[in-house]
């Protein structure tokens, strides 16, 4: 009987560790099923944005065929009245949060960098593309927000520079040729994106023309 | 294969070294034939032909991996999204199911081969699947949740190499994620805490090790953007203190106690060679503490300094002789801790830039540095470990380097400087050699 029981406690010993390599399995893939629903989400639930895009360059040099993409959006100058200087997409700053930052230069940089902000976008033109037209530092009710992340703040421009998670597209190696030629010719290229109420963003296809291209 | 029939497999070259010497054993009368007979037979000696086919069977199953591979790449462009996803996963899955299958069949090593592999192709479904639905993040963060599968995979299967592999995966977070604007605080407190945690369950030093130098990375980056470079360096001081302060706190019989204790040391031997230059002292920016700074360096000092309470405590009974009281070495990294957070303090506090405070803070870390190393020294002959030797003489070293960098110019004083550290490395060398001829030392040993 001893025997027996001995063997049994063994063979349980032996499925035990068996059955944790199984659970060891099932985490990683419930980490990578997270990863999955996380992105798919805004894309189920989203609104769809069209944005105009211009391609920087049409190959990553660590990544492959990635075309780096720059939106109006990227870089937005604060002005509570009229036009930037330089071009830029002036937007308003909505609430009290811009006026209270810190005055000096240094403290003011401190306090913006890697600051969440929330930009909020019109539908302006025949084309159907989406312009930011007011910043925030939360999601302003009953408007298009759009989610990103203060990476540089240029005093003397009073000018932002946002990260929305928008600025690559992975291409099959071979394809990204069309994007290429675009870029050269300075062809219309925009960018579909869906944007959940979050406000976070997701690419859903890039267009040439309105051509969609890419995988 | 079994774990202790494997470990009772001895190489050629072993199995002729113990026929050599229990052959010289009988003829000393140490053992008689029969017992000579018996210690051969329970021992297997490897054959060249297990080994020709072991490879044979490793070259066959690289080659129909690589091959699996090839096609799938080759044919990659034409495959949907979703195929792609599932091929991704699949792997995933079939790697951990093979490592199931080996436990269950008894084959503790193949299975936690299998696991290894399991967890390398999670951290490559991590970047495919982001390549393939074009998303977007900081990089850090694959390697943050790459460690966290690695983290659970080590602590269910119980392997030390894919535990090693965690940590070193937590480790390259917190370098990656130094670079990129998120710095981690909470997060790394909690990952970490589960990597030392699963160390402590494995009983892996080389694990904890690796832990504790992703630990120093993530103290001397937290607070970089914002700081100074003199809190990153004082934060990493006295991470290396609160790393030795921890070591203490075990039995000198724990594994633990020593990895602590040496990755400390080694620590606190790397943040000293700019602690003793003149330079760093002298272009120490002064700029206001951050609340991230002190979150980091009051915690570490209070941990540095906690083994004054395991010395104050009156009720020593069951420590052991090496646990049991202060030695000159333990005291001597806890008034380092103190130093090094004066320093910060009064960095902070507007007292750098004078003449007068770069040469107090040079002379004052070089006291520190010459210190550690005759205090450490001490401590190896008390104690007979060589590892403590090695890092007395290390730190003798990096004061000598970088105090004799600073009298280069001077032919007669850096030619004094080497000869009379010339003198005491010669003493250390006999203190060494002697050291078991004398009673009274070997006596006060563990």
């Amino acid at each position: 009987l001893d025997k027996d029981q001995s063997r049994i406690i063994m063979m349980m010993a032996r499925l035990s560790r068996s059955l944790r390599a199984l659970l060891a399995g099932a985490v990683c893939l419930s980490i990578l099923c997270g990863m999955l629903v996380l992105h798919a989400w805004p894309l189920w639930t989203g609104q769809p944005v069209l944005l105009p895009v211009t391609p920087i360059d049409p190959r990553d040099l660590f990544r492959g065929e990635y075309v780096r993409l720059d939106t109006p959006a990227t870089r937005l100058a604060i002005r509570k009245n009229g036009p930037a200087s330089d071009g830029t997409i002036a937007v308003a700053p909505v609430g009290p949060w811009w006026d209270a930052l810190p005055p000096g230069e240094r403290d003011r940089s401190a306090a913006l960098y890697a600051r969440v902000v929330y930009v909020q976008l019109e539908r302006r033109g025949e084309t159907g593309e989406h312009q930011p037209v007011s910043i925030s530092d939360e999601p302003v009710p009953d408007r298009l927000n759009l989610r990103g992340r203060v990476r540089w703040y240029d005093s003397h421009r009073e000018q932002l520079t946002v990260e929305y998670g928008l600025d690559s597209y992975f291409m099959q190696e071979g394809t990204a040729k069309p994007v290429e030629e675009a870029l050269r010719a300075r062809r219309r290229v925009q960018m579909e994106i869906a944007v959940a109420t979050s406000g976070r963003a997701r690419i859903r296809r890039l267009l040439v023309d309105g051509v969609p291209v890419g995988p | 294969m079994i774990e202790n029939e494997s470990s009772k497999r001895l190489s050629r070259s072993q199995a002729s070294w113990l026929e050599a010497h229990t052959s010289e054993w009988v003829s000393a009368g140490l053992i008689d034939a029969d017992a000579r007979a018996r210690i051969l037979r329970s021992y297997e000696v490897e054959s060249a032909e297990r080994h020709g086919l072991l490879a044979l069977v490793l070259l066959g199953a690289l080659m129909f991996g690589i091959g699996v591979l090839l096609l799938i790449g080759y044919n990659w462009a034409r495959i949907p999204v979703n195929g792609k996803i599932a091929i991704i996963m699949s792997s995933v899955a079939l790697a951990f199911a093979a490592s199931a299958v080996a436990f269950a069949r008894r084959h503790p090593v193949s299975g936690e081969t299998l696991a290894l592999i399991g967890v390398l192709l999670f951290g490559n479904a991590i970047w495919l699947i982001a390549q393939v639905l074009h998303m977007q993040g900081h990089f850090s963060d694959a390697f943050l949740w790459w460690a966290v599968g690695a983290l659970a995979c080590a602590l269910l299967v119980q392997s030390k190499g894919v535990g090693a592999g965690a940590a070193i995966l937590v480790g390259v977070w917190v370098t990656a994620a130094g670079f990129t604007v998120d710095r981690p605080l909470v997060s790394f407190l909690v990952v970490w805490a589960a990597t030392v945690f699963v160390a402590y369950q494995q009983r892996s030093t080389v694990m904890l090790k690796i832990a504790a130098l992703a630990a120093v990375a993530w103290v001397s980056m937290v607070s970089d953007r914002v700081q100074p470079a003199s809190v990153s360096c004082g934060a990493a001081a006295l991470a290396g203190c609160a790393f030795c302060a921890i070591g203490l706190w075990h039995r000198a019989s724990n594994p633990m106690r020593r990895a602590w204790l040496t990755t400390g040391l080694a620590v606190l031997l790397l943040v000293f060679i700019p602690l003793l230059m003149t330079d760093m002292h002298h272009g120490a920016e002064v700029r206001n503490v951050t609340w991230r700074s002190l979150t980091v360096t009051v915690p570490l000092l209070l941990v540095a300094v906690s083994p004054v309470l395991r010395w104050l405590r009156p009720d020593r009974a069951g420590a052991d002789s090496a646990t049991a009281g202060p030695q000159l070495a333990d005291i001597t990294t806890l008034l380092t801790a103190v130093g090094v957070a004066s320093w910060m303090g009064l960095t902070a506090a507007g007292f750098a830039g004078s003449p007068m405070w770069t040469r107090s803070a040079t002379v004052g870390f070089s006291v520190l540095a010459l210190a550690m190393s005759v205090s450490l020294i001490r401590k190896a002959l008390r104690t007979d470990t060589p590892a403590d030797l090695a890092f007395g003489v290390f730190f003798g070293l990096a004061f000598l380097l970088v105090r004799w960098a600073s009298l280069i110019d001077s032919m007669l004083w850096s030619g004094l400087m080497l000869l009379v550290a010339s003198a005491g490395f010669f003493a250390i060398a006999r203190l060494w050699r002697d050291r078991e001829r004398r009673p009274a030392m070997a006596g006060s040993t563990s």
